[in-house]
């Protein structure tokens, strides 16, 4: 195991952790209102140790809240973003020259499209979304990363001496993706998964921190951030704490990235 | 007497891996005298390239040598010199030949230049001189054009003529000792005994000590004036080659002495009854893009309007030194490669199915490819990969399925524990026997078997000879053994294909074509294996040349560039030999035959 590697992973479990059973250590609800005239935007102090909103609402609990929001939203968007690139990737690798030329072009053109610009006329024009939806926006934007590495590693596989040896034995096509080439990408799926999610963790954040994301009052990273109202010295703990959150979000998804992909490499 | 140029002291190498010590070389005392040639034999394993490396001190560096350890070369001792006065001796006063020679040569610079930095290096020449010694060196290894050769990159070279290149970077700065460490076993009969022939004249005329290493007791005994036995580290038997050929008194030299390739040819039983083909080939040609040449459109053809049949039941050997199309002559009747002409199959041509039926039709045809190990998924375990085979035809599943493939894996001498174990922690004896039980979970009417025992030591080659040869007498399995090694093929097969640059240039009984080989080439590729007699190697004809490329064919007999037959002429340069009768079922393509 690589030695910066283990640091990252109790750290993503953690996290992960966090998002699970986040809601369950928050001390207060994420939309309770303490005192509107005492208790608004307050510094952190015993009693709310990440400071309250302007709204008079406990960062910490809303922290905690917002974690398994943007976690789970990054974690679907994921989810949809592999599903849809390994089909793509597939599809191209094994369909006929023309199919893969089609494709290819396809996902040529997605990746030449700036994917903050689509989502951000996306979420325009659609309109405020709730969380699955939202989800599943980002995950449309990015599958094509994927789509080529799959496409790429299929290749290369289907050239392998073992995927023509089950070819001789007469093993049938869905039984030699399944059981030969499936298992085979996995190492690189995962690679591309960790990577896809470093990236939609600050997706969410920052489209949610423009409102065309998770709607207050639900708590997400990003929206915590918006509460600041621009006053980012003042009340910084609006803005520290959900940074803090997002970039040791990204960064252990990154470090558990590099692990996977250097296994792959290995396993060639 | 004088003294010997080098004197091996009790020399043992410990590794250390974790708390645990292993013994490589367990104290093993010899000489060398000065123009003394030396062979060491030993099954893989047995420690010989430990040996040659402890010797120029380049073991790994979890090695250590024991205490007591002695290298003496021209009396001065080596182990006790430290890492900087090692590295002037290297190269300098003993070199290394390996058997990758691809690995010796850097990619990245000419060859004239490489073999001159080895006299630039240790200061024996100028730039001047050293490139002028160079391409006087490259022109003794036999490259014709030394100068123009000495502008190019190893890649632009064929295997046999890369490690002429070795040779020459090795014997340029006149070393005492030449270690050469299985320098030929990478390469085909025909080139090997090229190769080891110019070390030797080489050798010899610079009075160069030699110590050859090689698994093949012939080789080395047809070079050796001494051989010494080597078994898990130590020296178990030493003496004069013939000795140890004929009479070896270790087990591990007696082992050795079995697994010499003799070519005897036992007459053997074709097929009974009428002679109804199973397969029947009719103007097979494989073609691929060359695609450095795209642009310009050149096919390469590797395989050359090729027909043959075999009968169920039958075994047909086919030969040809690597190259020459073989391979592709398997892949095309598997439907693996794109291929034109006909593949006839129990009277379908396979050319013309696809899909299901294709599909349905291989269980009846099997291979075992050239290179078992990689065909086996590496993250699927052995006896998911024989079980496999019951379930995609239908044959067998769950229980039973599993039952049956570990009948397999008994018939095949696998270990229990093989089962369940992924290819990657097999040894490489231990995947092509895995590739073998898989290939016939299917119960296959024709087993096309690719150089199926090339990487197997005696023992297990010929207990795998014996039973594909019962396998064809009890199931009435018809097989398609392709090798370049003479030896097994003429133990298994009773018809034997002989193929140069795409086409069949003999075919006939076996015991015919090996006790009266018609076309030149044949009578080459015979005379190549090696029968560690000094006398035979003599008379050996050794092809001048490289196996020629499929992409530049030459006109006419497409073996005359190389023929060494005494009348050969013009005719043979222009026209294309066609195939002649010489016996009952005997043909071979050659105009003067």
């Amino acid at each position: 195991m690589r030695h910066e590697a283990r640091p990252a992973l109790l750290l993503a479990t953690a996290l992960l952790g966090l998002a699970a059973v986040g809601p369950l250590l928050a001390p207060y609800g994420p939309t309770e209102m303490f005192d509107m005239v005492a208790m608004r935007t307050q510094p952190p102090s015993a009693l709310h140790p990440l400071g309250t909103d302007p709204l008079a609402r406990d960062v910490l609990s809303r922290l905690l809240h917002g974690a398994r929001t943007s976690i789970g939203i990054a974690a679907l968007a994921v989810a949809v973003a592999l599903s849809l690139g390994t089909l793509i990737g597939m599809t191209a690798a094994l369909g006929g020259r023309v199919t893969e030329a089609v494709l290819m072009r396809l996902t040529d053109a997605a990746l030449a499209f700036p994917r903050i610009l689509a989502l951000l006329l996306l979420a325009a024009t659609l309109g405020p979304l709730p969380p699955v939806e939202f989800a599943l926006l980002i995950g449309c934007t990015g599958w094509m990363n994927t789509a080529r590495l799959t496409r790429q590693e299929t290749g290369r596989l289907l050239a392998t001496e073992h995927l023509r040896g089950a070819r001789a034995l007469g093993v049938p096509r869905p039984r030699l993706v399944r059981r030969h080439l499936l298992p085979a990408l996995l190492p690189t799926l995962i690679a591309a998964g960790t990577i896809a999610f470093a990236a939609a963790i600050p997706l969410e954040a920052g489209l949610s921190f423009l409102g065309l994301g998770v709607r207050l009052p639900d708590p997400s990273w990003g929206n915590i951030i918006t509460e600041a109202d621009g006053r980012i010295v003042r009340h910084w703990w609006l803005v520290l704490f959900p940074t803090i959150a997002i970039v040791a979000t990204v960064l252990s998804a990154t470090l558990v990235a590099e692990r996977f992909a250097g296994r792959a490499r290995e396993d060639r | 007497m004088t003294a010997p140029l080098l004197e091996v002291r009790e020399l043992g190498v410990r590794v250390r891996v974790r708390a645990t010590e292993r013994i490589l070389i367990d104290g093993i005392t010899f000489a060398v005298a000065r123009g003394e040639c030396v062979g060491i034999v030993g099954a893989s394993g047995a420690g010989k390239s430990t040996v040659a490396s402890a010797l120029i001190r380049l073991l790994p560096s979890a090695a250590t040598f024991t205490p007591g350890s002695g290298v003496r070369l021209g009396g001065e001792e080596l182990l006790a010199l430290d890492e900087r006065e090692m590295r002037s001796r290297r190269g300098r006063r003993l070199a290394m030949i390996f058997q990758e020679p691809l690995l010796a040569l850097d990619p990245a610079m000419p060859v004239g230049e490489q073999l001159a930095e080895t006299l630039l290096v240790h200061g024996l020449a100028t730039a001047g001189e050293a490139r002028e010694r160079a391409i006087e060196m490259i022109e003794r290894v036999g490259i014709g054009g030394a100068r123009r050769a000495a502008e190019r990159y190893p890649h632009e070279f064929s295997g046999g003529m890369r490690q002429r290149l070795v040779i020459a970077a090795a014997l340029l700065p006149g070393p005492e000792l030449v270690i050469a460490d299985e320098p030929t076993t990478a390469l085909d009969p025909t080139i090997q005994a090229q190769v080891l022939d110019l070390l030797d004249d080489l050798r010899a005329a610079s009075g160069t000590s030699l110590i050859l290493i090689s698994h093949d007791l012939d080789v080395v005994a047809e070079r050796c004036d001494r051989v010494l036995v080597m078994d898990d580290g130590r020296i178990v038997e030493s003496g004069p080659a013939a000795t140890i050929a004929d009479a070896p008194t270790s087990e591990a030299g007696a082992r050795l002495a079995m697994a010499r390739r003799r070519l005897t040819a036992i007459p053997r039983e074709g097929p009974n009854g009428p002679p109804d083909s199973l397969l029947r080939v009719e103007n097979l040609s494989v073609q691929y893009r060359d695609r450095r040449r795209r642009s310009r459109g050149t096919d390469v053809t590797a395989v050359d309007s090729v027909s043959f049949s075999i009968a169920p039941g039958e075994s047909v050997g086919l030969v040809g030194e690597s190259g020459c199309g073989k391979t592709s002559i398997a892949l095309a009747i598997l439907q693996l490669v794109p291929a034109g002409g006909a593949v006839l199959f129990g009277g379908e041509d396979l050319h013309l199915l696809e899909g299901e039926v294709l599909r349905r039709q291989r269980r009846r045809l099997q291979m075992v490819p050239q290179d078992a190990g990689a065909s086996l998924t590496p993250h699927l375990t052995a006896g998911e990969l024989v079980t496999e085979g019951f379930e995609v035809h239908g044959i067998a599943s769950g229980a039973e399925a599993t039952r049956r493939a570990r009948a397999l894996f008994d018939e095949m001498g696998l270990p229990d524990h093989a089962f369940d174990a992924l290819p990657p922690a097999l040894s490489a004896g231990e995947r092509q026997r895995v590739a073998i039980a898989r290939a016939l979970s299917t119960s296959p009417d024709l087993l096309v078997c690719d150089e199926p025992v090339a990487s197997l030591d005696a023992p297990t080659r010929e207990r795998l000879l014996a039973l594909l040869d019962q396998l064809r007498r009890d199931r009435g399995l018809a097989l398609l053994f392709i090798s370049h090694d003479l030896a097994s093929v003429q133990r298994i097969t009773s018809r034997l294909l002989v193929m140069y640059l795409g086409r069949i240039v003999e075919s006939g009984p076996t015991a015919a074509v090996i006790d009266t080989p018609r076309m030149p080439y044949t009578q080459a590729l015979l005379s190549a294996v090696p029968t560690g007699d000094r006398a035979h190697r003599q008379r050996r004809i050794v092809l001048p040349g490289e196996p020629p490329s499929p992409g530049a064919p030459s006109s006419g007999c497409a073996f005359h560039p190389r023929c060494p037959h005494p009348s050969r002429d013009s005719a043979c340069v222009t026209q294309v030999p066609p195939l002649r009768h010489f016996g009952p079922g005997h043909d071979a393509a050659c105009l003067k035959a």
